[in-house]
C-alpha cells in the first residue's frame, strides 16, 4: 500500500531537471557575412549558441535574422566566415548532409503526401526499413498529439494541425538543432499562443537546440533562454529577454521590447558607481542608472510600469508634476500620457486598474516619480 | 465581384465584350467545321455544300494504306518527339525558374524563339544541316525537328507550374535529407506533373499537325499525315482528304480535352494547397 502511493507520487511529480541533460548542438556563426554585390545583408557577425539552449533572433524584416538562419541551414552561402556546429565547419555541407530540422513559416507540408508520408520522409531519406518508419511516424504523431490525422492530407488540416505535423516531421530523425523560421506567423492571436506554450513543452522534453526567427518580441521573449536583437544586418544586443528590457543597450532595443519612454539627456551631471545624475535639454535633473560606457548613453529609458504615479510616487528619487494629456483603461491597465514639466515631452505610465481606482481626468495635475533604478542611460541612435 | 461596378455602363460594355468573344470564337471555328459536313458528301470532289449525304469517304479512309502508314508514322514521330522535348522542356524550366544562373530572361526567351519563329525559317535552317549529316528523311531527323518546335511548349507550360508554388518545398525537402536527385523525384516532379503531362500532350499534338517541317525533312516513307494530306490536296481533290482531315480534328480536339482536364485537376488540387496552407 505504501510501496503504491509511493511510486505514484513519485511518476506523477517528476521534476522537470530530472529529464536527460541536453543532446543538443552548440553553434558558433565565426565572422559570418553576406553580401550581394554592393548590398551586404548581413555585417561581420560572431555569436554562439550554447547547447540545447533555446536562442531567438528577432527584429524587423530586412534585418538580417532569415539570412543568418539561412546561412545554417545551408540554403544560403556565406560571402565569408565559417559556422561550426559542435566544432565542425558546415558551411561547404550541403543542406541535405546537415541534419538539422527546419521548421518553416508556412509549414512546407508535402501537399501529394499524406501527414504519415509527410513525417516518414526524413527517415524514407535516412534508409530506414518500413516497420522502422511506421513505428516512428506512430509516437511522433502522438507526441503532437495527432494519432488520427496520419492519413489524411495537409490540406484537410487546420493550420494549427499542420504546424504540429511541421513540427514532428522535423524532429522525427531527433536532430540536435531544430530551426523555426517565423512558424507561428501565419496563425491567429489566440491560436499562437496555445502553440507557444507547445512549442516551449516540446523543446523540453526534445532538448535539441532551437534557434527560432520571428519579429514579435512577445513571443521570443515568452520562448527563448536568450535572445538577439538584429537591424540593418547587425546584431543590436543579445541578452536573457529580461537583461533585454531592463537593460536595453540603445534606443532600438528600448523601443523594439515592450513599450519605453525615452528622454534625452543634454548632460551628465556626476557619476557614482553605477548611478549618474543627468540633466535633460527641458531643464530636469534626474538620477539614473549608467550599465556602461557612460560617454555614448545619451538618452533615459523608462518603462511605463517602472513610473509611480501620486501618492505613490512620494519617496522616490526622481519626482515632478506633471499634466495629464492622455488617460485611457485598457484591460487591466490606466494608462497615461503625462507631459513633464519643461520642454521635454511626455512619458507614459501604466498603472494596474484595481477597482475603485480613478482614472485621471486629461488636464489635472499629478505627481509622478521614479528611483534612480527604474531609468536606464541608452545610446541614442 | 465589386457591386458599385455594376452600374449600366459597365453591365452593357460587359454585354459588349461577350458579344465580341463570341464573334471572335464563330469566326475561328466555324470555318474549321466546314469540313464536317464536307466529309459526309456522296459527290466525288470537294464541293460545298454537299449535295447529298454518305459514309463512303471514312470507308475509303479506314481503307486506305496511305493514311495507315502515315498515321503510323505520324505516331512514330509524335511520341518520341514529344518524350524528347518533355526531358529537354523539363531541364529548362528547371534552370530558368529555379536554377541561379546569369541571363535567365534572355535565356527564356531563346528557349521559347522556336516556337515563335515562323517554321519555314527553322525548316530552311535545318533543311541544309540535317543534308550534311545525311538526317533528311529519316525518323531521328523529323523527331529531333519535332523535338526543337514542341520544346518551347513544355518549358512554358512546365515553368509556369514550377512558379505556381514557393521553392520552399524543395528546401524543406533538403533540410529534410534528400539529396538534388531525391528532391526532384519526390518533390519537385509530383508538383509539377500535370504541366509535365500537359506539356507532354501539347508537344504531340503540334507535331501530328505539324506540316512544314514534315515538308522539308520527311521521305515518302517517313511521311506524316499533314503532309499526306497536302500532297492529296495537289493532285486529287477528292472529299476522303475532309475525312481524313475531321479524324485528325478529333484526335487533336481529344488530346486538347484530356490537356485541359490534366490542368482543371492540378488546379483544383492548387485550390486546395493554398487553403490548406494558410498563408
Amino acid at each position: 500500500m505504501n510501496d503504491m502511493t509511493a511510486s505514484t507520487l513519485q511518476r506523477g511529480s517528476l521534476p522537470m531537471s530530472d529529464l536527460p541533460a541536453t543532446r543538443g548542438a552548440r553553434v558558433e556563426f565565426d565572422h559570418i557575412s553576406k553580401d550581394y554585390g554592393d548590398l551586404t545583408v548581413l555585417h561581420e557577425t560572431t555569436l554562439t549558441i550554447e547547447a540545447g539552449e533555446f536562442f531567438a533572433l528577432i527584429g524587423p524584416s530586412g534585418s538580417g535574422k532569415s539570412t543568418l538562419l539561412g546561412i545554417l541551414a545551408g540554403f544560403v552561402p556565406p560571402s565569408y566566415g565559417a559556422v561550426r556546429v559542435d566544432g565542425t565547419d558546415i558551411v561547404a555541407m550541403p543542406p541535405y548532409r546537415r541534419n538539422i530540422g527546419m521548421v518553416f513559416q508556412n509549414y512546407a507540408l508535402f501537399p501529394h503526401m499524406t501527414v504519415a508520408e509527410n513525417i516518414g520522409f526524413p527517415l524514407k531519406m535516412r534508409g530506414c526499413s518500413r516497420g522502422e518508419i511506421g513505428e516512428r511516424v506512430k509516437k511522433a504523431l502522438a507526441m503532437v498529439r495527432l494519432e488520427a490525422m496520419g492519413e489524411r492530407r495537409p490540406a484537410q488540416l487546420s493550420g494549427g494541425q499542420q504546424q504540429r505535423v511541421a513540427l514532428a516531421r522535423a524532429a522525427v530523425y531527433d536532430p540536435r538543432l531544430l530551426l523555426m523560421d517565423e512558424p507561428l506567423g501565419a496563425l491567429d492571436k489566440n491560436l499562437r499562443e496555445e502553440m507557444q506554450e507547445e512549442i516551449k513543452r516540446f523543446q523540453r522534453a526534445f532538448g535539441a537546440t532551437v534557434i527560432y526567427v520571428t519579429h514579435d518580441q512577445q513571443e521570443a521573449a515568452f520562448l527563448a533562454d536568450r535572445l538577439a536583437v538584429m537591424r540593418g544586418g547587425m546584431l543590436e544586443q543579445i541578452g536573457s529577454p529580461r537583461q533585454l528590457y531592463e537593460m536595453p543597450g540603445t534606443h532600438f532595443v528600448a523601443s523594439f521590447l515592450g513599450e519605453a519612454s525615452l528622454l534625452p539627456v543634454a548632460e551628465i551631471l556626476s557619476r557614482e558607481g553605477r548611478e549618474v545624475t543627468v540633466r535633460t535639454p527641458g531643464g530636469l535633473t534626474i538620477r539614473a542608472l549608467a550599465p556602461s560606457r557612460v560617454s555614448e548613453r545619451r538618452a533615459l529609458c523608462l518603462r511605463p510600469e517602472n513610473i509611480a504615479l501620486g501618492a505613490a510616487a512620494q519617496g522616490r528619487d526622481n519626482r515632478f508634476l506633471g499634466t495629464v494629456e492622455e488617460a485611457v483603461f485598457t484591460t487591466g491597465t490606466l494608462r497615461y500620457r503625462v507631459r513633464l514639466p519643461g520642454s521635454d515631452g511626455l512619458v507614459t505610465v501604466r498603472v494596474p486598474s484595481l477597482p475603485g481606482i480613478e482614472l485621471l481626468a486629461p488636464g489635472s495635475s499629478v505627481e509622478i516619480g521614479w528611483d534612480a533604478a527604474m531609468a536606464v542611460t541608452i545610446a541614442e541612435d | 465581384m465589386n457591386r458599385t461596378a455594376a452600374t449600366p455602363f459597365w453591365r452593357i460594355a460587359s454585354a459588349g465584350l461577350v458579344l465580341f468573344a463570341v464573334l471572335v470564337l464563330v469566326y475561328l471555328v466555324l470555318p474549321t467545321l466546314v469540313i464536317v459536313p464536307l466529309s459526309f458528301s456522296s459527290d466525288t470532289f470537294l464541293k460545298f455544300p454537299p449535295s447529298g449525304f454518305s459514309t463512303r469517304w471514312y470507308e475509303s479512309f479506314a481503307a486506305s494504306a496511305d493514311y495507315h502508314f502515315a498515321i503510323l508514322n505520324s505516331l512514330k514521330i509524335g511520341v518520341p518527339a514529344a518524350l524528347v522535348a518533355t526531358a529537354f522542356g523539363v531541364m529548362a524550366a528547371l534552370a530558368v525558374v529555379r536554377g541561379a544562373i546569369p541571363f535567365r530572361r534572355t535565356l527564356a526567351a531563346l528557349v521559347i524563339a522556336p516556337l515563335i519563329l515562323p517554321q519555314i525559317v527553322l525548316a530552311i535552317g535545318l533543311f541544309p544541316l540535317m543534308a550534311k549529316v545525311g538526317l533528311v528523311g529519316t525518323y531521328p531527323g523529323i523527331v529531333l525537328a519535332h523535338a526543337v518546335v514542341t520544346m518551347p511548349l513544355v518549358f512554358i507550360t512546365v515553368s509556369a507550374a514550377l512558379r505556381n508554388y514557393a521553392p520552399t518545398f524543395e528546401l524543406a525537402a533538403m533540410t529534410l535529407g534528400a539529396g538534388p536527385w531525391r528532391t526532384f523525384l519526390y518533390v519537385t516532379f509530383p508538383m509539377i506533373r500535370p504541366g509535365v503531362i500537359v506539356g507532354f500532350i501539347f508537344a504531340l499534338t503540334f507535331s501530328f499537325d505539324e506540316l512544314i517541317l514534315a515538308m522539308f525533312l520527311t521521305s515518302p516513307t517517313t511521311r506524316t499525315v499533314p503532309r499526306l494530306l497536302w500532297e492529296q490536296l495537289n493532285f486529287q481533290m477528292t472529299p476522303v482528304i475532309a475525312a481524313a482531315t475531321v479524324v485528325l480534328l478529333g484526335a487533336t480536339i481529344a488530346l486538347l480535352c484530356l490537356a485541359a482536364l490534366t490542368g482543371a485537376r492540378a488546379r483544383r488540387r492548387l485550390a486546395g494547397e493554398a487553403k490548406g496552407a494558410g498563408a
